[in-house]
């Protein structure tokens, strides 16, 4: 038994300080793929605090066979599909552009000019990314960050591996275009 | 090769890598096609990007403020648990009252005295319903006819509607004007 299981056999019993373990394992794999689908710090946050709530309310229902970064990647995305799709409906423009946040530091401690190139490519990935739909996104997010199998993937996804795939090929065939346009 | 056989090498290429002969093969074509030269540049390009651009941490504390909404887990059990069991007996117990009023009284609804009883108490029941209505209906003419007999009883009338009309108004003005405003 690993430390991981240890803390879910714990937080299984209510122990929230062996939950607060896992969220400090995983707040960063889980809020940068929230940021990355929701392209907006605030909401990624917050998507990621209550990505984590429904993971800890639900721990019965998580099967041990699975990894447990791959359930809580599902749960987040999930959430975040969620997000875009009531965004759609109260007919809010994405193409905003975002505001700059705290939030948009890398783990590394860099000097302030290397610091300005993180975040003009951290800008320019991320508005590349706003341009695709949510499933294309979602997509390339979990195969760059997580450098995930077509199979992983696809169980976040709940989909199949060639849905994958297809989606993979349309959202670089987009993503090629766009970049040969600027 | 087509283009969009191209197309799915590159993308084998990025994901999973070519043996010797599909890596071949599209460098063949790329020889040949500049289009999808173009693209496949731009493809590597986007590939290289992403792959070294660092994941995104949120801001400090992160833990700290997720823990403080996390909701009490046992109560929450409890909670649903009591829910559950009430949506279930709210569901159950009507159920069992029925069965159990069918099991002790059906038989004996199936004996025609007791339809018999039941339809003569019915009868009963309408009769004496017509004997009110008409006994009220004989009240109210009684009534309009003494009115129309006395004129004076109108005035009457009219003066306590007014009366009742103004203290109405007074008390609108006095006392609900004046009342605070809740926020």
């Amino acid at each position: 038994m690993n430390q991981e299981d240890v803390w879910l056999a714990q937080a299984r019993q209510g122990d929230k300080a062996a939950f607060g373990n896992l969220i400090e394992a995983y707040q960063t794999p889980v809020f940068n793929l929230a940021y990355r689908m929701l392209g907006n710090a605030g909401e990624a946050e917050e998507a990621a605090q209550e990505a984590f709530i429904r993971a800890y309310t639900r721990l019965d229902s998580y099967n041990p066979e699975h990894k447990f970064s791959t359930w809580m990647l599902s749960i987040t995305s999930n959430y975040c599909i969620d997000i875009i799709r009531k965004r759609r409906m109260q007919l809010l423009s994405i193409d905003e552009p975002l505001p700059p946040h705290p939030a948009l530091m890398s783990a590394h401690n860099l000097g302030p000019e290397a610091q300005a190139l993180d975040h003009e490519q951290q800008a320019l990935v991320q508005q590349m990314l706003d341009s695709l739909a949510p499933d294309y996104r979602q997509a390339v997010a979990l195969r760059y960050w997580y450098d995930f199998s077509y199979e992983e993937i696809a169980e976040v996804m709940d989909t199949t591996v060639s849905a994958v795939k297809s989606r993979l090929f349309r959202a670089r065939k987009q993503l090629a275009e766009a970049y040969v346009a600027v | 090769m087509e283009h969009e056989e191209a197309y799915s090498l590159m993308m084998m290429d990025l994901d999973e890598g070519l043996d010797t002969r599909q890596a071949d093969q599209l460098d063949r074509h790329l020889i040949l096609c500049m289009a999808c030269a173009r693209e496949w540049q731009a493809l590597q390009s986007i590939h290289q990007l992403f792959l070294h651009t660092p994941a995104l941490s949120p801001v400090a504390g992160f833990t700290q403020r997720t823990l403080a909404r996390l909701p009490e887990g046992r109560q929450r059990v409890w909670f649903l648990g009591l829910v559950y069991l009430s949506l279930l007996l709210s569901g159950v117990l009507p159920v069992i009252g029925l069965g159990w009023l069918a099991l002790r009284f059906g038989p004996a609804l199936f004996e025609p005295a007791i339809w018999g009883g039941l339809a003569q108490a019915a009868g009963q029941l309408g009769q004496l319903l017509v004997t009110l209505l008409s006994a009220l209906w004989l009240g109210l003419e009684g009534l309009a006819t003494y009115a129309s007999q006395h004129p004076l009883l109108w005035v009457y009338l009219l003066l306590l509607t007014a009366v009742v009309v103004l203290w109405g108004g007074i008390y609108r003005q006095l006392v609900l004007v004046n009342a605070p405003i809740r926020s």
